[in-house]
């Protein structure tokens, strides 16, 4: 139920027809799992936080260095050595104090992603590496909750979004891991594809389509160009088998 | 012809998008391809021979060919082969 300050507050998404009061109301019942708080942990969290998403954990087991702050823009200057979750929720929570905002200093394994996703009704992929996304896509498809994937390079991006049981997997399309290296990014590239990700979360919750499911988002700033590529499940797949 | 369609960094060290290529697998079509475009060469793969790929993503008809035969996957006229950087930061 959405009270007089929700309707005030979220008037001008509200005045969209395709997601109106109970695009708003489905996404104020969501809990909405953020795991990490970099750079595009940073774009989502404050969008879905803006937007109104009612319960919001974010994880991330990092302090927040100096070299952050061209792209983790919840990360200011003072809060340098601080953890970044404490960082994200007193941003977060100065922004919208309406809703439910958790922060988890964690680092995701294989023994806690379970209890770590407990209660979620979706997890936004904000993470730098394939190793915590593998797990995390494990742990999607064990749960049947949605998985919305992100990643950046220099100017690129990447987004798609994941339905155990409708669309191919993380692992379909990514086989194995790479290795794990700090790689440049330019500031904007996960501002962009976070905000993607963060429009896909609330597409999905109020029921607006079509989304990112079953295509794989390409996406380049220098040359401006979004591409599609559309993606198949793979019969083959260690995680999910085609399913 | 196989359509290939190159994206990102790969379609700026070739100078195309897509480009039209008659090859009976994935080594045959990445050899021509790196034989044609010079600077694909050191972004597409680590040895000639045998011939290795670096991380990047291959789907044939949007499936990844790790999951088919990897570089000896079979190619038939009328496939669609993306080819793209795998990138993971956040």
């Amino acid at each position: 139920m959405l009270s007089d300050k929700d309707l005030t507050r979220y008037d001008r998404q509200i005045k969209i027809e395709v997601f109106g009061k109970k695009g708003q109301e489905n996404l104020k019942k969501a809990h909405i799992v953020i795991a990490g708080a970099g750079g595009l942990g940073s774009s989502v969290a404050l969008y879905l936080t803006a937007a109104g998403a009612g319960h919001i954990t974010i994880i991330d087991h990092e302090n927040v260095e100096l070299s952050n702050l061209n792209r983790q823009i919840l990360h200011w200057e003072k809060d340098i050595g601080k953890s970044k979750v404490d960082s994200a929720v007193e941003k977060l929570t100065q922004l919208n104090s309406d809703i439910e905002i958790l922060g988890i200093k964690e680092k995701i394994t294989e023994e806690n992603v379970l209890s770590l996703l407990k209660g979620a009704d979706g997890v936004v992929d904000c993470l730098d590496n394939f190793k915590t996304r593998f797990i995390l896509n494990d742990a999607i498809l064990k749960l049947r909750i949605p998985f919305f994937h992100g990643a950046c390079y220099e100017f690129e991006g990447r987004a798609t979004t994941i339905i155990p049981g409708r669309t191919p997997c993380l692992r379909c399309i990514i086989p194995r891991s790479p290795p794990e290296k700090k790689v440049p990014i330019m500031g904007t590239t996960p501002g962009t594809i976070g905000t993607i990700q963060a429009t896909e979360v609330i597409k999905f919750f109020s029921g607006i389509d079509p989304l990112l499911t079953g295509k794989l988002l390409v996406y380049d700033s220098r040359y401006f160009t979004y591409e599609l590529i559309r993606i198949e499940k793979n019969p083959e797949c260690p995680s999910c088998g085609g399913q | 012809m196989v359509t290939v369609r190159l994206f990102a960094a790969f379609r700026e060290a070739a100078g195309k998008k897509e480009v039209n290529i008659s090859a009976k697998n994935i080594e045959e079509l990445i050899r021509l391809l790196i034989a044609r475009y010079k600077k694909l060469a050191p972004l597409l793969i680590k040895n000639t021979d045998p011939l290795e790929l670096e991380d990047i993503i291959v789907l044939v008809n949007g499936r990844s060919i790790w999951y088919l035969k990897g570089v000896e996957t079979k190619l038939k006229e009328e496939d669609v082969v993306s080819i793209f950087p795998l990138i993971g930061g956040g």
